[in-house]
């Protein structure tokens, strides 16, 4: 706890100046944390300036003479809007957005996109793993993972399964919160067991039971998508050696 | 791969329509999750500098302000670990996108939370945190106001916000 450190950056905040770098431990974050939700709540405080909107703006405008959009932009699109995690773009939100005139056809193409959305909500606390610099990695065959509703995956970083849930896709860390053992699914594939402290996982990261005092978080959830045949997840650079 | 633009009826026209009608809420997004102007107007900069080739070929609303949160949410995640080494606040998808959608009405009074989550604290923690953030006192002040050392009021302000931090409060964006 560093109670100096954390006193300078409420300063820092509170007189709206860029504050300045610590490492912060789990304390001083937490304090950070309320500090600047409060601070943000100050009424008007949140408001761009014009200058800065105009400044921005011209900025912008430079810049976008001097270059073209690739092919490979639009590649990054298209995965970054994947990556966003698709179900929590609810359809009502696309479509209204979209506005009455949509074409059957956008509709007929948002409902595509939207069908590996997993139904399932979040378990409270549960994070995405998003990995820096992830790449999408296949996993499993869509045979495979259709023809099953757990399917555990291995990849060289990471471990973890491919929930099917009616032909939605989800997909979970194979490694137990608590100590790190790997997770089995049990044999009717209803949950993931750990095997060193009998903790249980639900199919969609949940705890369900655990032995020890404590709370434990859920189990991440990684980006997993079905392209053509197989299975991808979102997966870190492999490390080389 | 398809292709959203090709077909898309509600497409912006130009760049600096999707800029403007973005950048206040942008920036509002990224204020409440840093608290201070010169950080927010970095990290606004940063995401439209970052989305502006890419965008260039997107067309609708939903698929644009989709990727301009995608990318916050990694501009934020990067910030936090430079400056303080964890990640502090994080962007929610579902709650951004809904903030930053003007169909729907910006939800609730940033007053009434930070009043919420300070009503709920022990009677100093509340006082420390009021004499702070509301009435904009100096560490100094607020140690003479309460007749403790300057030292004593760096700890109680810790303190205090670390139990604030543990209010629950709603889902921000």
């Amino acid at each position: 706890m560093k109670p100096r450190r954390v006193a300078r950056f409420v300063d820092s905040l509170l007189r709206d100046r860029r504050p300045r770098r610590f490492e912060a431990d789990t304390e001083d974050a937490e304090a950070i944390r309320a500090a600047v939700e409060l601070h943000a709540a100050e009424p008007g405080a949140a408001e761009p300036t014009d200058q800065f909107v105009r400044q921005l703006q011209a900025r912008l405008q430079e810049r976008i003479g001097t270059v073209a959009a690739t092919s490979a932009d639009e590649q990054a699109v298209e995965e970054t809007l994947e990556s966003v995690d698709r179900p929590r773009m609810s359809r009502r939100h696309l479509l209204e957005g979209a506005g009455v005139a949509a074409s059957t056809a956008f509709i007929a193409l948002i409902a595509d996109r939207l069908i590996e959305a997993p139904s399932a909500t979040k378990a409270a606390g549960q994070q995405p793993m998003v990995p820096d610099g992830g790449q999408w990695v296949n996993v499993a065959t869509a045979d495979r993972v259709d023809a099953s509703r757990v399917t555990a995956f291995s990849a060289s970083e990471v471990v973890g399964f491919v929930v099917n849930d009616g032909g939605n896709l989800r997909a979970l860390s194979g490694i137990c919160t608590h100590q790190g053992c790997v997770l089995h699914a049990n044999q009717s594939a209803t949950q993931l067991d750990c095997p060193c402290h009998r903790a249980a996982f639900s199919l969609d990261g949940k705890v369900l039971s655990q032995q020890f005092a404590g709370p434990l978080p859920p189990l991440p959830t990684l980006m997993v998508r079905r392209v053509g045949t197989n299975v991808q997840v979102l997966l870190p650079p492999p490390q080389s050696v | 791969m398809r292709r959203l633009h090709a077909m898309n009826p509600e497409a912006y026209p130009d760049w600096d329509s999707i800029y403007l009608d973005n950048v206040q809420r942008l920036y509002r997004l990224m204020y409440s999750k840093v608290g201070n102007r010169p950080d927010a107007e970095d990290l606004t900069s940063e995401v439209f500098t970052a989305a502006l080739r890419p965008l260039r070929t997107t067309a609708s609303k939903p698929e644009v302000r989709a990727y301009l949160i995608a990318t916050a949410r990694t501009v934020l995640a990067r910030y936090w670990r430079r400056r303080l080494g964890a990640e502090i606040t994080a962007i929610d998808i579902d709650a951004a996108l809904q903030f930053m959608d003007d169909s729907q009405p910006t939800h609730k009074d940033p007053d009434d939370r930070a009043a919420r989550v300070l009503e709920g604290l022990p009677e100093r923690y509340r006082r420390i945190l009021e004499l702070r953030f509301l009435q904009s006192m100096s560490l100094r002040e607020v140690a003479n106001e309460m007749g403790i050392t300057v030292g004593n009021a760096k700890v109680l302000q810790h303190r205090a916000l670390q139990r604030a931090a543990k209010t629950p409060k709603d889902a921000l964006p």
